[in-house]
């Protein structure tokens, strides 16, 4: 009995490479979805060609990359065409990031449940939102550093996630967030820095410096920044629809308040200063008959930095004011990124009551209070 | 200080068969121990997840109150029996004895039918390329080979080897999916309501076969009672931890998925594999569905084995089901895994549920045959 448990258990791990072989199929790294002149959509995807032959003159080789597109009416027709153009099997358990181009999940919001279906799909695979056409967007995402795509992008979702300038979108984590009612999902943005964009003649207008002041998304970015890709700022979902964006502060912001992160670099006219928590912050909901009112409390440690002077008084103010527009913003793009649907859920004991209560459009009237404390050390 | 000489006079035969027994009646109870997570693992995959919704973890703890009544019933009644034969054999007129074990070879055949058609939906959502119709005559295969031949003792004591290396290989496994779950999602703590939970509890009796575990021992000799004790309460602990370490599992569901995460089209084994589709340790998912394919293997092969010990009426460790009745049994569960279909899940989901009637019938007529019995001897004193 136990040799035949072994001898099954090393069946089950060799199959993968018994079945197929690596050039037997293709391992997509990167998949984007575009919507055409014409209206219909357009599926893109990046794999390693394992190819030594790398013709300059060949566009979909140059890079060791090749690039297959498919367009159809609907999302579903153009990857079935797509895999039936494809010279092998189109494998996805590699895909390492999907470019959703934002037009296209405006007009089907379903499309993220769709892409949860593909078989084999990672779920682990970064979601991310374009505001630019996904294809150039594919196009110009090179491995900056190193050779492999694949863990350039990894490591550059790792970095902007631990700064918090992007939220961690991972195909199963915003699945989670729609099915489960509680929470809105907020979905990394993507998009080419202003150079590539000029180089496209895409004229758009640049931010100076990043600070929350200003709306800094990607595609509005600095122009010099060595990487031609940025990811910066989240799409903010209601339900399964796009709403509206948030900028790279206001994500951190809510990655701060959400606990995801555990400090915050803050601007005030004085100088930045850095913020973390001797308590909270703690997010609660107030319930007064009908009205709800959106609480949020922290004690934080600032530290100054760069040389800053502190007024306290008026960092204290700034901050509130900063949360406090937060919250206004996402209750005017109808999204409970902070989850506090989660806490409201604790009043209702089944989930007939909860439905009933619509928690959504009195998360929209709520009132808020926001309640920082700060105070200042010096290293 | 002689080192060479053991604590115990291990060479002792009396000693040997003394150890054999509570080493057999010990490791047949982790044997149904997992055969009982293993089949409460799957009800809470077929039936629980979409139905009783966020607290199906309080439908798992309810079940406690029944299998208690249930096991204690079973193991007062064992202590009636004096012969070396099985319980029902021994308290009832033969014939009806032999019925009723036949009546409880049936319940463990839709066990086992049960548990293989959750283990292929699991290999068939693992191994997308294998052909469908393929893998539940593998696994039956590769039951029949390891259980022909006198193996199902080898079973009985790889159940026992197995037993905490699996309980921990999951615990481990499953801890890397758990930062990404959250407790809200116990919220609303009745889920569907309170009459959901019941349902789900009363579902789930239909796996509580497992407990009437005394029903296959042989009757206890006065010499070995000792030594089938300490094996009891070391099984009956096993029980236990299996049936609280499913609770744990079913609160790791809720924890990990929200209450509308999973939807009725989602078959068994991709149910199973949520866990596995959240977390984000390739280590931890590799070990999670190592042991819940072993944990599956080993109920089925155990349901397998001990429908062919009752049909054939060889319950005892001294003998053992014959090669031909372990092959026809397997080869009948199988058409049900090679055709499973969604039609045929709902069949089975208004089915399982009756597969405790055979159990309570013998324990009903044994309790009569039992005090029939008593009355006899008190008559005769």
């Amino acid at each position: 009995m136990k040799k035949m448990i072994c001898l099954l258990l090393c069946m089950l791990l060799f199959t993968g490479c018994a079945s197929h072989g690596t050039e037997e199929q293709m391992m997509v790294v990167l998949l984007g979805i575009d919507r055409t002149d014409d209206g219909s959509v357009k599926v893109i995807v990046k794999a390693p060609s394992f190819s030594g032959n790398s013709d300059p003159s060949s566009p979909s080789s140059g890079d060791g990359y090749l690039t297959l597109t498919a367009s159809a009416h609907s999302f579903s027709a153009a990857l079935t065409l797509l895999h039936a153009t494809s010279p092998r099997n189109l494998n996805y358990s590699q895909t390492r990031q999907i470019l959703l181009n934002q037009d296209v999940l405006r007009d089907d919001p379903n499309i993220i449940h769709t892409l949860g279906q593909i078989s084999g799909m990672r779920s682990q695979t970064t979601l991310s939102i374009c505001k630019d056409p996904a294809e150039d967007v594919m196009k110009a995402e090179k491995p900056v550093i190193g050779t492999r795509l694949s863990r350039y992008i990894d490591t550059t979702l790792e970095t902007g996630i631990r700064e918090g300038f992007i939220p961690d979108s991972t195909l199963i984590r915003v699945l989670t967030h729609q099915g489960g009612g509680y929470q809105d999902a907020l979905i990394a943005l993507t998009g080419l820095s202003l150079q590539d964009q000029q180089n496209q003649q895409q004229q758009q207008q640049a931010a100076p410096v990043f600070n929350q002041s200003t709306q800094h998304t990607a595609g509005n970015m600095p122009t010099v920044s060595g990487k031609a890709i940025q990811w910066m700022g989240s799409a903010a979902l209601n339900g399964n629809l796009l709403t509206g964006y948030l900028s790279g502060f206001e994500t951190m912001l809510c990655h701060f308040l959400t606990k995801n992160i555990g400090s915050m670099s803050f601007e005030t006219p004085h100088g930045v200063l850095s913020c973390t928590p001797r308590y909270g912050p703690y997010l609660s909901l107030h319930h007064d008959g009908d009205a709800y009112t959106l609480c949020i409390r922290a004690d934080l440690n600032v530290l100054p930095i760069y040389g800053a002077s502190v007024d306290l008084a008026e960092a204290d103010k700034s901050l509130t004011l900063v949360i406090t527009q937060l919250l206004h913003t996402l209750q005017s793009l109808r999204s409970d990124a902070l989850g506090f649907g989660r806490i409201a859920v604790r009043n209702y004991l089944t989930l007939d009551a909860w439905e009933s209560s619509r928690w959504k459009e009195q998360y929209i009237r709520a009132q808020t209070d926001v309640d920082i404390r700060l105070t200042l050390v010096n290293e | 200080m002689k080192l060479t000489q053991t604590a115990t006079q291990v060479h002792s035969p009396s000693s040997q068969l003394h150890q054999r027994w509570e080493a057999y009646v010990s490791d047949q109870y982790k044997l149904s121990a997992l055969s009982l997570l293993a089949q409460l693992w799957l009800s809470h995959s077929l039936f629980l997840t979409d139905r009783v919704s966020t607290p199906s973890y309080l439908s798992m703890l309810l079940i406690l109150a029944p299998a208690s009544a249930l096991y204690l019933w079973t193991l007062l009644l064992s202590r009636q029996v004096k012969k070396d034969t099985g319980i029902l054999t021994a308290l009832l007129p033969r014939m009806l004895g032999r019925g009723l074990e036949w009546l409880i070879a049936l319940s463990l055949l839709t066990d086992a039918v049960f548990l293989l058609c959750g283990v292929s939906s699991l290999l068939g959502d693992i191994l997308p390329t294998l052909r469908h119709y393929l893998i539940a005559p593998l696994i039956a295969l590769f039951a029949a080979s390891s259980l022909m031949r006198n193996q199902p003792f080898a079973l009985i004591r790889l159940a026992g080897f197995l037993f905490f290396p699996l309980l921990a290989g999951i615990t481990l496994s499953s801890a890397s999916a758990l930062q990404e779950g959250s407790a809200a999602h116990f919220f609303p703590l009745l889920g569907k309501g309170a009459s959901s939970i019941c349902m789900g509890t009363v579902w789930l009796c239909g796996n509580l076969g497992s407990i009437c575990l005394p029903l296959l021992m042989p009757g206890e000799e006065a010499a070995l009672r000792r030594m089938r004790q300490k094996g009891k309460r070391r099984g009956m602990l096993a029980l236990l931890a299996c049936m609280l370490f499913s609770a744990l599992i079913s609160a790791m569901y809720t924890y990990l998925l929200s209450p509308y995460a999973l939807s009725d089209a989602a078959s068994v084994g991709m149910r199973l594999l949520m866990p596995v589709q959240i977390s984000s340790s390739i280590p931890g998912w590799s070990l999670y569905v190592c042991a819940l394919i072993l944990l599956l293997l080993i109920a089925y092969s155990g349901s397998v084995s001990r429908c062919a010990a009752f049909f054939s009426g060889h319950c005892t460790k001294e003998k053992h089901a014959p090669d031909w009745l372990i092959a026809i049994v397997i080869l009948f569960t199988v058409p049900c895994a090679v055709f499973y279909s969604h039609r045929l899940q709902n069949l089975l989901i208004d089915l399982l549920p009756y597969r405790i009637i055979p159990y309570l019938i013998s324990l009903l007529f044994t309790s009569a045959g039992a005090a029939f019995q008593w009355i006899k001897a008190r008559k005769q004193a």
